[in-house]
């Protein structure tokens, strides 16, 4: 696979110039094949078509048959070639899937607005079942069009049936093709599908788009080709360095964005509101996944927050922002003012985005909005989030402090406080000392 | 007659064909094994059929209102056209209705009625004149176009040799007649499958045009025409044979043949002490009266094209293969860089 992300042009490479080359090649060849085909029905003549200047050749069946052939040369080769390369290199990601119907459905009712579309990987399901069916089609095509072939030169007397079932394959094969191309050209009509379109030109659709749309193939590429430290690891890391078991906030994010890069998913960050707590609510409880097994077993709950807490915490004054992409929360991050500083409370994104950026974004925009130092706490154990945070220029305090702080600022139990760490911004360093 | 008199001596080879036919058709030739393919190009089955036509002795049955071939053809194929529904549906955007239904009794010419008939020329040939008759049908092709580019395969050449159009499958599309050299088949609109579809629109009739019997041919009886001609002036054998005795015909009367080149080959040899293209020159032709040219297969120079895309998949499988070992020749020395730069 040679997709990847292009750093600092903000393309992702989606087809390689194989791909192109055989995309085109078949395309192209089979539009040839499609008209030629056609023009073997003794329709040009009938309806005019050889009176359309540069298509009198399309009451010549001969010459049709010859530029039929002619194109059928690409089409074949390209095909073969496609099958036996990608399948060789176990690039097997248009095969359909188990569950790519049921999928597919919930894709084309969220294209109404009916669902919500649900994260995609380098392929859309409908695109695996598409691809399975176009291949269906050209191999009974090819197929039933080499006996034809083989007919013409060869064998015009051969068995009848067998004539038969050749000519009727090709014919209903080369209805289903022109559907198949009819449902393609709809496809790429449709808005949602429309930045994919260059990619099939260039080969590389934008970074954004393929970040908020195809967020599991990008979660492949920077796995794979992009090496980048394992940023969403939900294993319980003990890091020697927080020890200190010191204790507070719960605010966290679940193992939020490392490797994001300068890359950026596409979105955009909006405070959040009373309509949007059951939405802020299950991005909570859906990143606090991260936290089962890590966080001492007696802090953990399922759900993680009810929605009481999570109202008593905005009438305590916590202000959520949240991340949303069509119009889908993705991440939510809390600050609260609390005297002479403000605290980040509750941050998640949600599992299957965690790793593309969200968190920062959060971050940066909630740093922008206080004056005061900031301060953070998270779980001792989530070593993921305390290096989120140093990334972003925290800093965790002494334990003494720490234990000061959180009973200063925060209101929580006192067993929190003992699990739990704090940071602050480097202005609360400024400050302080 | 030399291939009449002898008759031949097994039909073994033909199940369906009865030893008492093939005396009729012609004598005591044994036949060697004829099962298998060939490989060659064209219609290759060893088990076909051709016929062959000496001009020399048909004489266009002076004494009868109607050549006894004709005729008999004719009584062979009673009903063999259905009634069209009436009114024939207009063709739209454009196109002509061919109906014949109402001029049943032409027999000079081709007609889905009449499918064969007998021309007539007056030549001069070497200082003598000549009155000759010339029965026309199809001429069963070895690699019939009509038959290989029908859209819906409804015209087949059989291994018998017979090139057949199935009625219930034919649409009037006509294709077979635009690329008949000869433009045999002729068409009776208003009947016929494309009527249960979109009759304005698409198809026109069916085509209709000699299929040599190939009912008679499965059950081992001779072409009504061959059978009836009281000159034995047709004649029906295997292809070899029939091949063999036109030859000797020619040398005999230091004549010609007509239809063993053309189109790339038939299995209709016309036998003619005066060359064909005098006789050409003095048939009367038109739409259903084909002329006796040279006529180069008009699918000939397809034949290396299709010859190259039937070799097509093993190039794309071969490139595929290659495109892979050089693919993963290339990943295989990618990683190794990747790790020194790590490190």
């Amino acid at each position: 696979m040679n997709d990847q992300i292009l750093k600092g042009t903000g393309l992702v490479r989606r087809h390689s110039i194989i791909e192109l080359f055989e995309h085109w090649g078949i395309a192209l060849s089979g539009l040839v094949l499609l008209f030629t085909g056609l023009f073997e029905l003794p329709i040009a003549k009938r309806y005019f078509i050889t009176e359309i200047p540069g298509l009198a050749w399309s009451g010549d069946f001969i010459l049709s048959l010859k530029i039929h052939y002619l194109a059928s040369i690409p089409f074949i080769a390209l095909s073969l070639f496609h099958v036996v390369y990608h399948g060789l290199l176990g690039e097997t990601g248009m095969i359909p899937r188990k569950g790519d119907f049921k999928e597919s459905i919930l894709v084309i009712k969220s294209l109404f607005g009916k669902a919500e579309e649900p994260p995609f990987h380098k392929y859309l399901p409908e695109q695996r079942l598409a691809y399975a069916g176009i291949a269906i089609i050209i191999a009974g095509l090819i197929i039933s069009g080499l006996v034809k072939t083989y007919k013409n030169i060869y064998a015009p007397d051969m068995s009848y049936p067998l004539v038969m079932a050749a000519t009727w394959a090709h014919n209903i094969f080369f209805v289903l093709f022109f559907l198949a191309f009819l449902a393609h050209m709809a496809a790429i009509v449709i808005k949602p599908n429309r930045p994919m379109v260059r990619a099939i030109f260039t080969g590389y659709i934008r970074l954004d788009y393929a970040r908020h749309r195809h967020p599991l193939w990008m979660q492949e590429i920077e796995k794979g080709c992009i090496h980048r430290p394992s940023g969403s690891s939900r294993k319980p890391v003990t890091d020697e360095r927080q020890r200190p078991e010191q204790e507070h906030p719960k605010a966290s994010p679940g193992s939020a964005s490392e490797g994001a890069g300068q890359d950026e998913i596409s979105g955009s960050i909006r405070i959040c509101t009373h309509d949007d707590l059951d939405a802020v609510l299950a991005v909570i409880n859906d990143g606090a996944q991260a936290y089962r097994g890590v966080i001492p077993e007696d802090r953990w709950k399922d759900p993680y927050m009810e929605k009481t807490e999570l109202e008593e915490e905005l009438t305590q004054g916590v202000e959520f922002w949240g991340f949303e992409a069509s119009g889908r929360l993705l991440g939510i991050m809390g600050i609260q003012d609390s005297g002479d500083v403000s605290l980040l409370r509750h941050a998640y994104v949600l599992t299957g985005m965690q790793g593309l950026g969200i968190g920062t974004r959060l971050a940066e925009h909630l740093e922008t909005l206080s004056r005061k130092p900031v301060l953070v706490g998270t779980w001792a154990d989530a070593s993921w989030a305390v290096r989120f945070y140093e990334k972003h220029g925290y800093t965790l305090v002494s334990p003494d402090e720490k234990d000061r702080l959180l009973r200063q600022y925060w209101s929580i139990p006192e067993r929190q406080i003992e699990t739990s760490v704090v940071l602050g911004d480097s202005s609360w360093f400024g400050k302080d000392r | 007659m030399a291939v009449h008199r002898r008759g031949y001596m097994s039909s073994k080879i033909r199940p369906g064909l009865s030893r008492r036919s093939f005396l009729k058709v012609a004598g005591g030739i044994a036949i060697g094994s004829r099962i298998g393919i060939t490989g060659q190009a064209h219609a290759r089955s060893d088990s076909a059929y051709a016929t062959l036509i000496d001009l020399s002795l048909c004489d266009g049955c002076p004494d009868r209102d109607t050549p006894a071939c004709v005729a008999a053809c004719r009584l062979e194929k009673t009903g063999n056209v259905p009634d069209p529904v009436d009114p024939i549906p207009e063709l739209f955007p454009r196109g002509m209705i061919e109906d014949w239904s109402s001029k049943k009794e032409v027999r000079n010419r081709l007609t889905p009625y009449n499918l064969t008939f007998v021309q007539t020329a007056e030549v001069e040939h070497q200082g003598r004149n000549y009155s000759l008759h010339i029965p026309r049908r199809c001429m069963h092709c070895d690699n019939p176009a009509c038959a290989t580019i029908c859209p819906f395969s409804a015209n087949h050449k059989y291994q018998t040799g017979a090139v057949v159009i199935d009625k219930d499958l034919c649409f009037g599309g006509a294709k077979c007649r635009t690329v008949c050299p000869w433009a045999i088949p002729q068409r009776q609109s208003g009947i016929g499958i494309y009527l249960h579809l979109a009759p304005t629109l698409a198809g026109n009739g069916v085509m209709f045009k000699c299929d040599l019997c190939q009912d008679r041919l499965i059950q081992g009886r001779e072409p009504a025409c061959i059978e009836a001609c009281p000159q034995k002036a047709l004649l029906i054998g295997p292809k070899d044979e029939i091949h063999a005795e036109a030859h000797a015909r020619r040398e005999r009367m230091n004549g010609y043949i007509y239809g063993e080149q053309e189109n790339g080959g038939t299995a209709t040899l016309y036998v003619s002490g005066v060359p064909f293209d005098k006789l050409n020159a003095a048939i009367e032709k038109g739409p259903g009266k084909p002329h006796l040219q040279e006529v180069q297969r008009s699918m000939a120079d397809t034949d290396s094209l299709g010859r190259t895309v039937l070799l097509t998949p093993l190039v794309g499988l071969a490139a595929g293969i290659a495109a892979v070992k050089s693919s993963l020749s290339k990943k295989g020395e990618e990683p190794k860089r990747r790790d020194k730069g790590d490190e």
